[in-house]
């Protein structure tokens, strides 16, 4: 079995990206003790409607502010502090914004270093796929407010769909089964286990015969099980053939709980969508994630200077000091304050000036490896395989197909060929051609929808996020040992200590100093927090 | 971008030679990509697997830029960082090679006073003072590094402080950073690093480092990242020659 899948490294031992339920005990112990010390600024980050953020009005007031790098958390803060009469310099090295947030449809350059592309798909609205950031999660009212009050239009993003598939080598004699019908078919097998323990359970704790009634009454519901207390099928993993105007003829169920845990996806994938982040309902901006990054951009007053690549930065107490360079030359920039989203693992890669323990701490962080391959089809041959968006699930490296959310019915489509999340999966498809990658990605593609996967395949793209220049990974982790994972451990210490800012004037926002790393919602918290500290340390006292 | 052979599209593939991003930044002589990994004067960073080039001789950065593209190194399947290289590597022209080599030989770092937290703030972050006993175990070992280094590595790679030797393709390994010097020597003794039978001078290094134990494996790495060789003297030492490809009877080249 493939190890990535296996019992061993289920979430808890091993911290996967964009996939752990909050762990909050040990983390809330440390935020108590580090806000003690005064570590971390004693707000806490708070939706934009609410961000008390004062004008600069005396005449010693910070005035001058330096942005650097223009992913969203960088965006926020140059926003929210140009609204209130700052004088805000977004510097961004790359000749495109909004970093880690990309969406390609035709023309787009992928600059991935080693393998530089540009889209080629058809030039049409719903034929984009998003690179990076694709999921907007009910629950991240940070991102949901700025769409509301910059009216993004939004549409419904399906992340979870039973309908799609379930395919691993050895499972299922290798043929796609339905995730309702592998939904159906463990609870079916689990509820007749949990039935014969009922006996057992009756000793260990007293449930009256009432209980007990009543508790196989729901163990037979949630299994949808015969009189007998026996799982022999059910509708919910549908149907065959029939069912409107000839009776339905159900699916067979599998030969037993053994089958069904033979295949890798009972371990993680079959929850994935109960993870904190990852629950329906989620949203998505019609036509590409980065809408977000576009409006932001519309509304600054200042454009951000792209193809700026910052080289230095000298903190002393009554000011920043920047080097940059750019195609005019290199040239010095003096802020009152300065905020930096640029990746953790590249920041001692530049000449700077930061105590020594800051240093330490950022030569502990690694970019974080992912990598999406993205797919343009023909024909949606997966509606008339009664698929709407969602997510299929293999043991490959490529791991995902997702079925586009925006465009249905309509000509052609994209597809996610593949998302990769294991760290050495992701060392294995970076050091693949473009070509090779999307070889895999269709194979894969192949195994789950045999025959025409291939046929409709017209052209794709693929990114690495950890060779992606200048971010070299999504985001920045604290891995214990970098050579067998890049994300890690949740370092909640370091990333207080790191969110405090130097002499308070440069602060390090992003996701990757939050709690939710790979979220575009935890880069405007900490956005967020950096600016009320701001305002409380030097907007407050200043006349 | 990849196109189906039998793409139905009807629309024009993308040149596959067209330049974009990165390559288009190499072809006008703009080396930024190479900078986000080695550090943006060359100095290396080790978050990103990458070292310092600044005490690098020309002769060298080409042969092994070289060795990317050839496949003689970076290609074995456990060298992650090699594999990064080689794919930049390929994508880099003659005229980028001489270009990025010379920049590395004009660079030139700025040196800034280090940002002091004044009063109680400075407190909380935590203090890392050498001790009398580390500095002394340090000494010790600086000492017997360099006996090692006499025994084993003077040879090919010439006196420490100076320019390595170009005959036996050995580049002068005094002020390498300690981890990169330890994973390179990891990687030979695994046979990551010299793997390739046209590889000589690597798979020489491989027979070395199969012989190299842990202990003085560490006095070499203290003996060699010592601030003595480090980057700080290196404007002190003579100015490295920047030499013209094309002279060698290296098979290689
Ligand atoms: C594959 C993938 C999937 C994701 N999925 C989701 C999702 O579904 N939903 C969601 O909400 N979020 C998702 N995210 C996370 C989301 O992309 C980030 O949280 C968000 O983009 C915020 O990024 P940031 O503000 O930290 O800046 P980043 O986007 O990391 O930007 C950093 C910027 O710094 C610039 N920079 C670097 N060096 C320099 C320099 N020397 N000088 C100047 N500028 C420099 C870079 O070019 C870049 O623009 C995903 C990310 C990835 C990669």
């Amino acid at each position: 079995m493939n190890s990535r899948w296996s019992p061993h490294l289920s979430p808890g031992t091993r911290r996967w990206l964009l996939l752990r339920a909050g762990i909050a005990g040990g983390s809330a112990i440390v935020y108590g003790l580090a806000s003690q010390l005064g570590w971390v600024p004693e707000v806490s980050a708070q939706p934009s409607s609410s961000l008390k953020l004062s004008s600069p009005s005396g005449p010693t007031c910070p005035r001058k502010i330096v942005v650097i790098g223009a992913g969203l958390s960088g965006l926020v803060v140059a926003y929210e502090l140009e609204q209130r009469g700052y004088e805000v310099t977004v510097l961004e090295a790359s000749d495109r914004v909004g970093g880690r947030n990309l969406t390609a449809r035709r023309g787009s350059v992928i600059d991935e270093l080693g393998s530089p592309q540009r889209c080629a798909f058809d030039d049409k609205p719903h034929l984009y796929f998003n690179c990076g950031p694709a999921r907007i999660p009910g629950t991240h009212q940070r991102v949901l407010q700025y769409c509301r009050a910059f009216r993004i239009p939004l549409e419904t993003f399906i992340n979870d769909n039973p309908n799609a598939y379930v395919q691993s080598e050895g499972f299922n004699n290798g043929e796609p089964m339905r995730r309702r019908q592998y939904l159906a078919d463990t609870k079916g097998f689990l509820a007749e286990l949990a039935f014969k323990g009922l006996g057992q359970s009756r000793l260990e704790e007293p449930l009256s015969e009432e209980d007990h009634h009543r508790l196989k009454a729901f163990v037979q519901q949630y299994g949808d099980l015969d009189a007998n207390m026996r799982y022999r099928g059910t509708d919910r993993a549908g149907f065959i053939r029939g069912g409107v105007v000839q009776p339905g003829v159900r699916n067979h169920p599998s030969a037993g709980i053994r089958e069904l845990i033979n295949t890798p996806y009972g371990y993680f994938p079959m929850h994935f969508s109960e993870t904190e982040s990852q629950f329906p309902a989620m949203m998505q901006p019609v036509g590409g994630m980065d809408r977000i990054i576009d409006a932001f951009v519309a509304r600054l007053k200042r454009p951000v200077r792209t193809g700026t690549v910052v080289r230095g930065i000298q903190v002393a107490a009554d000011g920043v000091q920047i080097q940059m360079v750019n195609k005019q030359g290199s040239a010095q920039l003096q802020a009152d304050i300065c905020f930096s989203c640029m990746p953790g693992h590249l920041v001692n890669g530049l000449e700077h000036n930061f105590p020594e323990t800051y240093r330490k701490l950022l030569g502990a962080m690694r970019g974080v490896k992912l990598s999406k391959v993205g797919l343009q089809m023909g024909q949606r041959f997966w509606e008339n395989d009664n698929i709407y968006g969602g997510i299929s699930w293999s043991d490959r490296d490529l791991l995902q197909i997702w079925y586009p959310s925006q465009g249905t019915h309509g000509e052609k489509g994209i597809l996610l060929g593949g998302y990769v999340f294991d760290h050495h999966a992701n060392e294995r498809v970076a050091n693949m051609s473009v070509t090779k990658r999307i070889e895999h990605a269709l194979d894969m593609g192949e195994a789950i929808h045999p025959g025409r996967y291939r046929r409709h395949f017209e052209v794709g793209l693929s990114v690495a996020w950890h060779r992606y220049n200048h971010l070299l990974g999504c985001g920045s982790g604290f891995p214990e040992d970098p050579k067998e994972g890049s994300f890690g451990v949740e370092a909640a210490e370091e990333k207080f200590q790191l969110r405090r800012p130097i002499l308070g004037r440069y602060y390090m926002i992003g996701d990757q100093v939050s709690f939710l790393h790979g979220w575009q919602e935890g880069a405007i918290g900490t956005a967020h927090e950096a600016l009320s500290h701001f305002q409380n340390h030097q907007v407050k006292s200043c006349a | 971008m990849v196109r189906a052979d039998h793409g139905t599209s009807g629309t024009k593939p993308a040149p596959e030679q067209e330049l974009v991003g990165q390559t288009k930044a190499l072809a006008r002589g703009d080396y930024t990509s190479c900078r986000v990994c080695h550090g943006v004067f060359y100095q290396g960073n080790q978050g990103v697997d990458a070292p310092a080039l600044t005490r690098l001789p020309a002769w060298y950065v080409r042969h092994q830029l070289m060795g990317w593209q050839k496949g003689w190194r970076g290609q074995h399947a456990e060298d992650i960082p090699g594999h990064v290289m080689s794919a930049i590597a390929k994508l880099m022209t003659s005229d980028a090679i001489e270009g990025v080599i010379q920049e590395i030989q004009r660079i030139d770092r700025p040196t800034l006073t280090p940002a002091k937290e004044a009063g109680a703030q400075a407190q909380q972050f935590l203090v890392e003072k050498g001790t009398r006993a580390g500095d002394l175990d340090k000494q010790l070992l600086v000492k017997k590094g360099e006996v090692v280094y006499k025994e084993r590595c003077l040879m090919c790679h010439g006196p420490v402080g100076g320019e390595g030797r170009e005959a036996m393709k050995a580049p002068p390994i005094g002020g390498m950073e300690a981890w990169y010097f330890k994973e390179q020597m990891m990687k030979f003794a695994r046979g990551v690093r010299g793997y390739h039978p046209i590889d000589a001078y690597g798979q020489q290094m491989v027979s070395v480092a199969r012989t190299l134990d842990e202990d003085s494996l560490n006095e070499l790495s203290t003996y060699l990242s010592h601030p003595l060789w480090g980057p700080t003297l290196e404007k002190d030492r003579p100015k490295k020659r920047v030499t013209k490809p094309g002279n060698s009877k290296d098979p290689l080249n």
